[in-house]
């Protein structure tokens, strides 16, 4: 089929990619939507299917539930059957969209009622929705329509561990610290790179030592992920507790991951000979090729968009905000 | 472990209101925690907001017998405030039963439907009986429903609204 897209008077990707050949300011973001559950309503009194129905449209409380099961019911009513509905709608977690962001207020110190927040604000622009609708994962889930206020993109603030590429076979061990090299934990948020292999990836698991015990974080593949082209994994490593869950989307669905164990308390480590990350360790099914690419164990900046100006075929400029961040120095001393 | 009041009275006053309301008119009145996402919003819309919450009344001892249970339990009166927000827009269409012969016989809508729902929500609410409702049993003292005030039309989106404070107190059995 032909393609409609409209590339309009400026492209936009190709501006993109001119531009970071000569500027850090076009950034390669991950798209975040949190999950979105099924809501609190009742259709008898009580809450109790026993009990009589009550007169009226199903009664909305307003606040979610931890369900993301698949539901529905109907209530005859006066204006006709209601149909309460609702689809899964897990978390969206794409990468690979480039943006050029600028300009920024990285950082912006205020002391509030709660302690100090610090918080930044920026201009992104992007290529246009239709432009952005035809990319990898995007064209192919339908949770995604077009960018909502308080969707987020996560940026890389800056590159902690960058561990070289790796063409090789089986399971990958990477280490972080060697020898008498004992880096810290504390200034990293999340873990990024780019997987190619034949086989299954099983799981993603980053292991360092606190107080002179070994601490991991295991991020394991519920569904099967079989990375047969190149596929990013994006994953957070900081505040996990076990049994949390991540999406790793490939070809528009989302692959579940849980985090087991999750002893790895990133903060706690501040890179002395007891408390450092020491490696991650990449685990595949078989011993097939298996490529590694763009390893990036990151301080994450995470931007909540505000203002959306769509200027349809040309490009969309986007206002976002930095609401969370906290200060590195503190989370080092305090773990 | 102290019962979850504040949720259970809540939800008691939601599925009462709306029950006793609808059962009255022909046409969908809608009851919504605060605040309705605009994908969820249709009108009438009755928003009931939680404001403010807190001990009332101690008794001597902090003792008190809660409903059929004769033993005595440490407790007070505590009191919630709610703010109840009513809104229709300007095509809102709901019939009422005007003759008293239990058939809803006539339309009415904008300025003529606000007052009828004024008065019949503050009705609605003074007739819930809250065992009908409530998930685990409260002993609900008063219920005061004050004035409803900023009673009004919004030109920009041609929405009619007011709202009214209400209280209630209860028994909290600690």
């Amino acid at each position: 089929m032909v393609s409609t897209v409209k590339r309009g008077t400026i492209n936009m990707p190709k501006i993109l990619r001119h531009l970071s050949h000569r500027t850090s300011n076009v950034r390669e973001v991950v798209f975040q939507r949190d999950a979105i559950y099924d809501k609190d309503y009742a259709k008898f009194r009580q809450d109790n299917a026993s009990k009589a129905e009550l007169s009226g449209p199903p009664v909305n409380f307003g606040y979610e539930t931890s369900s993301t099961t698949p539901a529905s019911f109907d209530k005859v009513q006066d204006s006709g059957t209601i149909t309460h509905r609702y689809i899964n709608t897990p978390e969206l977690t794409i990468g690979g969209l480039n943006v050029l962001q600028t300009p920024v207020i990285s950082r912006s110190g205020r002391l509030e009622r709660t302690g100090a927040r610090i918080s930044g604000e920026c201009k992104f622009y992007t290529p246009s929705l239709a432009t952005i609708r035809q990319l990898d994962n995007f064209s192919e889930t339908t949770q995604f329509d077009e960018f909502e206020s308080y969707d987020k993109f996560i940026d890389i603030e800056r590159a902690v561990y960058t561990p070289s590429d790796i063409t090789s076979t089986g399971n990958q061990t990477i280490f972080i610290s060697e020898g008498s090299t004992y880096n810290p934990g504390y200034e990293v948020d999340r873990i990024r790179f780019k997987i190619k292999t034949a086989d299954n990836l099983e799981s993603i698991t980053l292991n360092g030592q606190e107080g002179g015990s070994g601490v991991a974080l295991r991020w394991e593949a519920v569904d099967t992920c079989t990375p047969t082209d190149w596929l990013l994994i994006d994953l957070p490593i900081r505040d996990i507790t076990a049994n949390d869950t991540k999406e790793v989307y490939q070809n528009g669905t989302g692959l579940t991951f849980k985090a087991d164990p999750a002893s790895l308390d990133v903060d706690k480590l501040s890179g002395d000979s007891n408390n450092y990350l020491s490696y991650l360790q990449i685990a595949t099914s078989s011993s097939s090729t298996i490529e590694l690419k763009d390893i990036n164990i990151y301080k994450s900046a995470e931007w909540s968009l505000e203002t959306i100006k769509d200027y349809r075929d040309e490009y969309m400029q986007i206002s976002a905000v930095r609401i969370r961040g906290d200060r590195t120095s503190r989370r080092r001393t305090h773990g | 472990m102290a019962k979850d009041y504040l949720n259970i009275i809540e939800r008691a006053l939601m599925m009462g209101l709306s029950d006793k309301i609808n059962a009255v008119v022909t046409g969908d009145i809608h009851i919504y925690g605060q605040f309705p996402e605009t994908e969820d919003l249709k009108f009438p819309a009755i928003v009931v907001q939680q404001v403010s919450s807190g001990f009332e009344e101690k008794f001597q001892g902090e003792k008190i017998t809660f409903g059929s249970d004769a033993t005595s339990s440490t407790g007070e009166i505590y009191g919630v405030s709610f703010l109840v927000h009513l809104v229709i827009d300007k095509e809102t269409t709901i019939k009422i039963d005007t003759t008293g012969n239990g058939t809803p016989d006539t339309d009415y809508k904008q300025r003529r439907l606000i007052n009828w729902l004024m008065l019949n929500i503050a009705n609605s609410i003074m007739e819930i009986n809250w065992s009908d409702y409530e998930e685990e049993e409260l002993v609900i003292t008063e219920r005061h429903l004050a004035a409803w005030r900023d009673i009004g039309f919004i030109q920009e989106v041609q929405w009619y609204g007011a709202t009214a404070e209400f209280d209630i107190y209860f028994l909290n059995k600690r």
